[in-house]
Order: C-alpha cells, then structure tokens, then sequence
C-alpha cells in the first residue's frame, strides 16, 4: 500500500513537471473553426489561411509556438473564458456581448457582412429580406443581423455556414449572410451561376480581433504589441494580397 | 386571472432582485457557489424568457420522434413480415403463371428488405440525414421537420424490423397451425394471433428503440433543425456560458425518456396480467 502511494506521488510529480514544462517552451494555443476559407481551413491535414499565417507571425513575434486547436464556432468564445492560456482567432467580430465574457486585441481587418441570394430574387434593400428565410452560422455576427432582420424564427442556424449556401443553392432558403471576404470565397469556389452577391449595405462595420482570456492581461499585451509591429511592417496588406488579391485565387 | 397575472409580475420580480443583488459580486468576481449556480440559471433560463427557446427545441423534438415512430413501426412491420423464412422461402402453392410471378416478387422484394436493413443499420444516421437533406431533397422546398421524419423514420425502420422479426419468431410455431388449423387465413393468423403475442415479448426491445430515436433526433441539429439540443445550442451561442444549456436540454430529454419509460413499463405489466 505504502508502495502504492509513493507511486502515486511521483507520477504525480512527473506529470507536474510536464505541465510545468509544457508552460515554459511556450505554446500558444489557439481555438478556431477551420470551416471559414479563407481566413481557415484545412490544407494537407493542416489549418491554414489568413488568420493562421496572422498567428504564426504573431507567435514568433512573442517567442512562443502556435498550435491549433480545432472547434465548433459556437464553442470557441467559452472554450478561451474556462482556460486562461488558450486564446482564439477564427474570424471573431468584435462584439460588446463578446467582450462581458473574454478580452479582444485591436481590430485586424474589417470584414463587413454580405448577403448571398439566388441571381433571380433581385432584393434591392434590407426591407425586401423581411420575413424571409435566412441561414447564417449560429453564434456568428451573421446571425445577429439576421435575427435582426427578418426575426428569430426565421433564421436558421447551422454549425457552417457552408450548409447554409448548400441550402440556398437547394433552395430551402432565401437569402444567407456572411462575412464579405468569405462570401466571395465561397461563391469562386462553388462557381454557381445562380448564386450572386446582392447589392445590400447591412452598414455594419464588423472588425476581427483575436480572442483572449480575461485573467491573462499580460499576454493580451504581447499580442497587441505584435499586432502593431505586423501592421506597421504592412504584413497585414501582404496578408490581404495573398488571400483575397481576386476571388479567384481566395477559391484555390 | 388578474392575481395570476400579479403573481407572474412579482415572481419576475423576484428574478430580477436576486439577478440585481449578485450584480456586486459579479463585477469583482466573487461570485460564491450558489451565486454562480444562479448567474447561470438567470443567464440561461430566466433572461429574455430563453426557456421559451427550450420548450420550444422539445415540441419539436416530440414532433419529429413521434412521427418517425409511426414510420418506424408500420415500415419497420412491414420489412419484418417480408425477411421472415416462411416468406422468403415462399413458392407460391398450386400452379400458373400468376402464382409463380407472385412469389417470385415476394422473395425479390424480401431480398431487398434484407439489404435496406443491412445499409441502413450498417451506416451513420448523420450521414443518412444530410444525404437525405442536401441529396435526396436537394432542390426542393421542404420543412426541415418533413426531412426529419422521414430521415429517423427510414432510419428507426431497420431497427424496428429486426425487433419485430425477433418477437415474431419468438412465437412457437405451434400457434400458427393452431390458426391455420382453425380456418384463418395466412394472413389473419399473423394479424390476429401472431403480431399481437410477438409485439408483446418485443415491447422492452421496442421501448429501447424508441428511447435512442428520441435521443438520436438530435442529429437534425446539423440541418438547421431547432430542436431541443440545438436550442440549447442557440443559447450557449448568446450566453456564452460553457455547458449550462446543455444540461437544461439534458433535463428535458431524460423527462421525455423516463416519462416514456414508466408508460412502457405500465403496458407491460398490464399485458403481463393476461398471461394468467
């Protein structure tokens, strides 16, 4: 027995120091929802896209290495307010609601919202969206303006926004909102001659920011810092050029 | 009515104040644990009338369960009837050509019972709803419930069968030649004397189904369904909290199942009193 719990104790130990460890070599661990080309998604097994090549830079700004972790859009705002050290960057708008629960670095890029409609609806203003069916990706800014929009009951809300554009093309919806770059993304990949980005100004500016726990100001701060040193360096313009210099080369 | 009304008035009220008297803590983060329990509970339940959304997830939930169990059991009865061995090996008594093509569909269509089963049974039900949702219905304007039922109920189908065929074998075959020996038809044994003893030793069996259909409707969640786990999905994406809303939802499903536990469990003692 006495055995036993000396045993005990010292797998105890060792699995301390490996926390211990793990904290120390620095890994910065970020949530994300790899389903949102193309700020993320999977490449060759690998998240890859806007907001990873932002992260890396970021990491290695502040010495540490960016491991992602791979989630529900939904799950990611609570998954970063239960663990201090995880942050998240998954083209998160900046939202007052948000900020009660986890703290945002500066803005990255506006990304604005637009709205995917069938080429043959011809809505003109947001007026003609009321009480129409529009799908958006649940938790996401998108949802917000919809329910705003045409009311909660007729919002339907999926776990990617890509079904949502499959349920437009199949024609179970009328419209579907989301962010501007991603829209363009998805219609060059999709290359549907029925699909088209309505002329609709939602007039919502709707700024990215990353993610990060309310106890770790600290490391709000690194980030922040290395933000500003990306931006200056113009990484952000060379970012934008290399994933949305045409929609055509976003699709590929 | 007005007192009922008064009475709402002041218990909302008395949400309200508890919600105001925790505000202090809430601000220095020093909720204690009752306090945090109820941050929760307020956030989650009470603010904005959010347990409307929950009752709401579940009066769909029991739509599409209830309608895929009536799916369930008559194709499912059906299915069993045609995969039973005295079907399959059917030869059509007496002579003709009519005869002969008749038994030759039965057994065609008992093949291919068989092999439903087998794809239904040896496939994921998510892949079968999306595959439903986005292939089968792919351009058509249809309620999310009506894809619902139609996916669980196909699904159910292939369980209830081999239940179904289970509680049918299940009976001794001494009953069938009493039937017949009586002067029922084929079918008029198994519709008078068969089906009702088999359903009775199938019941638990059956009842276990039921209870994963109910459960495993949650799936429709990935078609943009609102049923009770997505609205429980739809407020953690408000709330942000971390699992509050899933227990809720949690809660109402295991109230559905347990309530459906206890009819189940009374119809069987009653059918059991007749054994006597």
């Amino acid at each position: 027995m006495k055995k036993m719990i000396a045993l005990f104790a010292a797998l105890m130990l060792l699995a301390s120091c490996a926390i211990a460890s793990a904290e120390t070599t620095g890994t910065l661990v970020w949530a994300t929802n790899p389903e949102y080309p193309p700020f993320e998604f999977i490449e060759n097994e690998k998240v890859v896209g806007y907001d990873a090549d932002l992260i890396d830079a970021i990491a290695a700004k502040i010495g540490m290495e960016a491991v992602p972790e791979s989630m529900a859009f939904d799950a990611i705002v609570s998954s970063v307010q239960t663990n201090p050290n995880m942050i998240a960057i998954s083209g998160i708008s900046i939202t007052d609601e948000r900020k009660l629960t986890v703290n945002f670095t500066d803005g990255y890029i506006d990304a604005g919202l637009v709205v995917i409609t069938k080429a043959d609806a011809a809505y003109s203003t947001v007026d003609d969206l009321k009480g129409k069916a529009i799908g958006v990706q649940l938790g996401t800014t998108s949802d917000f303006k919809a329910e705003e929009i045409t009311g909660a009951e007729n919002v339907a809300t999926y776990s990617s926004f890509i079904n949502a554009t499959l349920d437009l093309q199949g024609n179970k919806l009328d419209a579907v909102i989301v962010d501007g770059p991603v829209g363009q993304a998805i219609l060059a990949s999709l290359n549907d001659p029925t699909l088209v980005v309505a002329n609709i100004d939602l007039g919502a500016a709707d700024w990215y920011g990353i993610a990060v726990n309310k106890s770790n100001p600290e490391l709000l701060d690194k980030i922040n810092g290395a933000l500003k040193e990306l931006k200056e360096e113009g990484f952000l313009e060379e970012l934008a050029a290399k994933y949305f210099s045409s929609s055509e080369e976003a699709a590929q | 009515m007005l007192t009922g009304m008064i009475e709402t008035a002041a218990k909302a009220s008395i949400f309200e104040q508890w919600w105001e008297n925790i505000q202090p803590a809430m601000q220095t983060n020093t909720l204690n644990f009752w306090q945090t329990i109820y941050k929760e509970l307020y956030l989650n339940v009470i603010k904005d009338d959010r347990w409307l959304g929950y009752l709401r997830g579940l009066e769909k939930t029991l739509e599409v369960s209830l309608f895929a169990i009536i799916v369930g059991l008559l194709l499912g009865t059906i299915l069993a009837i045609l995969r039973l061995p005295q079907v399959q090996s059917i030869n059509g008594q007496g002579k003709g050509f009519w005869k002969g093509l008749g038994a030759a569909v039965v057994r065609c269509l008992s093949k291919i019972a068989g092999g439903y089963i087998n794809l239904i049974r040896g496939t994921p039900l998510l892949l079968q709803v999306l595959l439903i949702n986005f292939g089968v219905f792919g351009t058509v304007r249809i309620d999310k419930i009506i894809v619902g039922v139609i996916a669980c109920g196909l699904n159910s189908a292939a369980y209830v069968a081999e239940i179904v065929r289970g509680g049918i074998m299940s009976v001794e075959r001494g009953q069938t030649e009493a039937g017949r020996s009586l002067g029922f038809s084929g079918f008029s044994t198994m519709m008078y004397i068969i089906l009702p003893q088999a359903a009775k030793s199938a019941l638990p069996a059956m009842c276990n189904e039921f209870i994963s259909l109910i459960k495993e409707t949650s799936v429709l969640s990935y078609i943009a369904l609102t049923e009770l786990t997505k609205a429980g999905d739809y407020i953690r994406s408000r709330t942000f909290s971390a699992f509050t809303p899933y227990i809720v939802s949690g809660m109402l499903y295991l109230a559905v199942t347990l309530t459906l536990t206890t009819l189940i469990g009374k119809l069987e003692r009653r059918l059991r009193n007749s054994d006597h």
